[in-house]
């Protein structure tokens, strides 16, 4: 489903990703995880085509995303961190663009829209302005966005940041279906109780570097995540 | 409040370079077309008080500066009112900075430095004519040379005062609104109709001024006596420079004392309720191909913001209003037509140069890339390609400019009498530039966009891209003109077929600049 192959990204003089490789399968949800400009954001971009590599491949579903960028991202979706959408479109403004983009008819987005706003509790404010909403309320609206066309890859930076409990919830139950209908996931999170739960597979960067990745009982071994990981960090300092 | 200055000073030289970028080439540019426009001002005050430089010839030298004055006050707020109320209160920075130990009178001062610059530009622009047409007809003393430089430091103050005064309403009227940007449109306009009203009567309002002046002193020594004592002190009147400093100094003092008192409240006044919530309702999904939808979003982003509908929707405005005066001065229009005999046959000629002077000005696709902002990763995250993403815009730009300048000109036409031939190539021209200008405007905007636009006034008032639109265009129309002239006069062709030459011209560059736009443009889109 996802395969990156030698990743490399300078900004600079800076190496933000170096030769990172990695792969994910229909039904896996990998978690991404590091330290803070580690290049999570870096390799999620690159996978979602928003960065040009200096060097590497992407591919998705077969597809490599330098060559074929837009049938890539018909079959993806992509939740940043930080969702800085279209302040001046309503909630349904805004999912009816997205859903217009990737051509999902108005059955369809209408059930979609229904189903997901019920479920993370926003569809009373999908008709206010995106610029009325809370940090949290523009990540759900995201969410939605981004699973209204039924993607096979979704990449999340850091999705649970600003979601309630019960939508935080929702989502990691969303997270699971989706991928036991075939779909994968390849999100970065600093929450590594949630990692562990949910993820089949995991991935930890620091410094731009791959230093552990593969099934989670295997880089986890007998410990906890979070006791691997702070070791890890602690190794190759 | 060093650093905060230091912040403020830091931005304003960022935005002049290119995305960051050592290059100091767009900022440059901007300078210049910035003095080419200030020039220009000059050249209209100079004209203005060499008119009035009769008043010191009656004796009445404080008049003349007096009015001086009050015309440099009236000029800065309205040049610098909106920018002081999206400077103050609509910066996006300004809950990180409340949310530190800052107070909130250093933060205003901090703007209030940029903002000073503005309006002393302003000021400056309508009272060094004055002062410079004075001293080379009556000559300059130690003591007026001071009295000019402090009331001029009084009058930005004053001036700048009135700015904050009138942008806080003006804030307050806003956040009170549901959409904003048609009614900073109405505002704007509103003073437009109120500027070309004074415009079109300002030699009569100048001759009767003259004439009436010492009626006027009389009346303005013993009603109005700040401006009495303004103008004295210009004079070299010591008591009156004094009174005029202090009067000036305690009103920028007390508006930046209140509104300090009052910014918390008035920044976080629309989240807090200061704004109906919406009702919730229902999805009224109707589906439309991406072109479509990017184009819709383009045009609620162009109606909903106000910054952005006024600064590129006026000239609409303009375009729209032109046929309309027509019509109401037709008798006036067809006597000077009828003066103007032997060049009558170029006369769709002009019609064509004006309206696509207010086409130029409207380059509503110029910010439009830039306005992208922080939302860029949404467009550039979908399965739409950059071809399609810069044709959406292309087409609100074309909806909204190309049917009012058709139908202007075709009034126009008709009005003057033109032939039914000139009137529709008129029209035809009218349309071709407002594509020509939208096109040029995206691929300049895509040579040089800003993302790191903390308010909506970076990518619409202060980037290279529009201004270089709007002046670029302004030459190639000036070009064009050139082309007809030399096609008439030169080659004797006819009027009709030099615009029909035009025409094919224009068309063929538009073409150009598209094709330019949909292959190079989509390719620059997708790499930023």
């Amino acid at each position: 489903m996802l395969n990156i192959q030698n990743l490399t990204k300078r900004y600079g003089s800076k190496t933000a990703v170096d030769n990172l490789s990695l792969s994910l399968e229909a039904g896996e949800i990998c978690a991404f995880i590091g330290h803070n400009g580690a290049g999570k954001t870096t390799t999620l971009k690159a996978c979602c085509g928003l960065l040009t590599p200096d060097s590497g491949e992407i591919t998705i579903d077969g597809m490599s995303i330098r060559e074929k960028p837009i049938e890539c991202k018909r079959v993806m979706a992509y939740i940043p961190d930080n969702p800085d959408m279209y302040e001046f479109l309503t909630g349904y403004e805004y999912l009816n663009f997205v859903a217009d983009v990737y051509g999902v008819s108005k059955a369809d987005r209408e059930a979609r829209i229904q189903e997901l706003g019920t479920l993370l509790g926003i569809t009373d404010a999908l008709g206010g302005a995106i610029s009325e909403c809370s940090h949290g309320m523009k990540q759900k609206i995201a969410i939605i966005a981004a699973l209204i066309h039924k993607p096979k890859l979704i990449l999340m930076d850091e999705p649970f940041v600003g979601l309630d409990p019960v939508a935080a919830h929702q989502l990691k139950n969303l997270m699971a279906e989706h991928c036991a209908a075939g779909g994968a996931i390849f999100f970065s999170t600093h929450v590594l109780e949630v990692a562990e739960k949910l993820c089949n597979k995991v991935a930890i960067i620091k410094n731009g570097k791959l230093i552990a990745y593969g099934p989670m009982d295997e880089v986890r071994g007998d410990s906890s995540l979070e006791t691997v990981f702070l070791e890890l960090e602690e190794e190759k300092a | 409040m060093k650093t905060l200055l230091r912040i403020q000073m830091k931005n304003m030289l960022f935005r002049m370079r290119q995305n960051g970028s050592k290059k100091k080439a767009s900022g440059a540019w901007v300078i210049g077309l910035l003095i080419f426009v200030l020039l220009c001002m000059e050249v209209i005050f100079f004209a203005m008080w060499s008119q009035l430089i009769a008043f010191c010839d009656m004796g009445l030298d404080w008049l003349y500066f007096a009015l001086a004055g009050l015309v440099a006050v009236a000029f800065a707020v309205f040049g610098s009112v909106f920018m002081t109320q999206t400077q103050l209160y609509d910066a996006k920075d300004n809950e990180l900075l409340l949310s530190m130990p800052i107070r909130p009178m250093w933060i205003l001062l901090s703007r209030m430095v940029v903002l000073l610059v503005m309006t002393g530009a302003f000021t400056l622009a309508v009272l060094l004519p004055a002062f410079v047409l004075y001293g080379v007809f009556y000559g300059v003393t130690a003591l007026k040379l001071i009295g000019w430089v402090l009331s001029s430091i009084g009058l930005i103050l004053l001036a700048q005062a009135l700015c904050c005064a009138l942008g806080w309403v003006l804030h307050q009227f806003l956040a009170r609104i549901r959409n904003k940007a048609i009614a900073s449109l109405v505002y704007m306009v509103l003073f437009l109709v109120a500027y070309f009203y004074i415009y079109t009567n300002a030699n009569t309002l100048l001759t009767q001024l003259a004439q009436n002046g010492a009626e006027i002193a009389a009346a303005v020594q013993g009603a109005v006596w700040p401006l009495y004592a303004l103008g004295q002190a210009c004079t070299g009147d010591i008591l009156s420079l004094l009174s005029i400093v202090l009067l000036c100094g305690a009103a920028f003092a007390l508006v930046c004392w209140a509104l300090a008192a009052s910014f918390v409240k008035t920044v976080s006044g629309r989240q807090a309720g200061g704004v109906r919530r919406s009702k919730a309702v229902r999805n009224d999904a109707r589906v439309q191909s991406p072109l479509r939808a990017i184009s819709h979003k383009e045009l609620r982003k162009f109606l909903t913001s106000s910054v952005y509908l006024t600064n590129m929707g006026l000239g609409v405005i303009l375009i729209a209003a032109l046929p309309v005066a027509a019509l109401i001065f037709r008798s006036k229009l067809l006597e000077l037509l009828a003066m103007m005999e032997p060049i009558r046959p170029i006369v769709p000629g002009f019609v064509v140069l004006a309206l696509s002077f207010c086409i130029s000005t409207s380059c509503i696709s110029a910010p439009s890339v830039s306005l992208e902002g922080k939302s860029l990763w949404v467009i550039r995250s979908l399965p739409v390609s950059g071809r399609i993403v810069l044709l959406g815009k292309l087409r609100m730009h074309c909806l909204i400019m190309l049917p009012v300048s058709a139908v202007s000109a075709l009034v126009l036409g008709f009005v003057i009498g033109c032939s039914i031939w000139d009137t529709i190539l008129a029209a035809g021209i009218a349309v071709l530039f407002g594509w020509f200008v939208g096109v040029v405007g995206l691929v300049l905007n895509l040579l040089m966009p800003r993302f790191d636009w903390i308010n909506e006034a970076g990518p619409c008032k202060q980037s290279a891209s529009v201004m270089l639109t709007i002046f670029g265009c302004y030459f190639v129309m000036l070009l064009f003109a050139g082309i007809f002239v030399l096609l008439y006069s030169a080659a004797g062709l006819p009027a009709t077929l030099c615009l029909a030459l035009c025409a094919a011209l224009l068309c063929a560059a538009s073409a150009g600049m598209h094709v330019l736009l949909t292959h190079w443009g989509a390719r620059r889109f997708e790499a930023l």
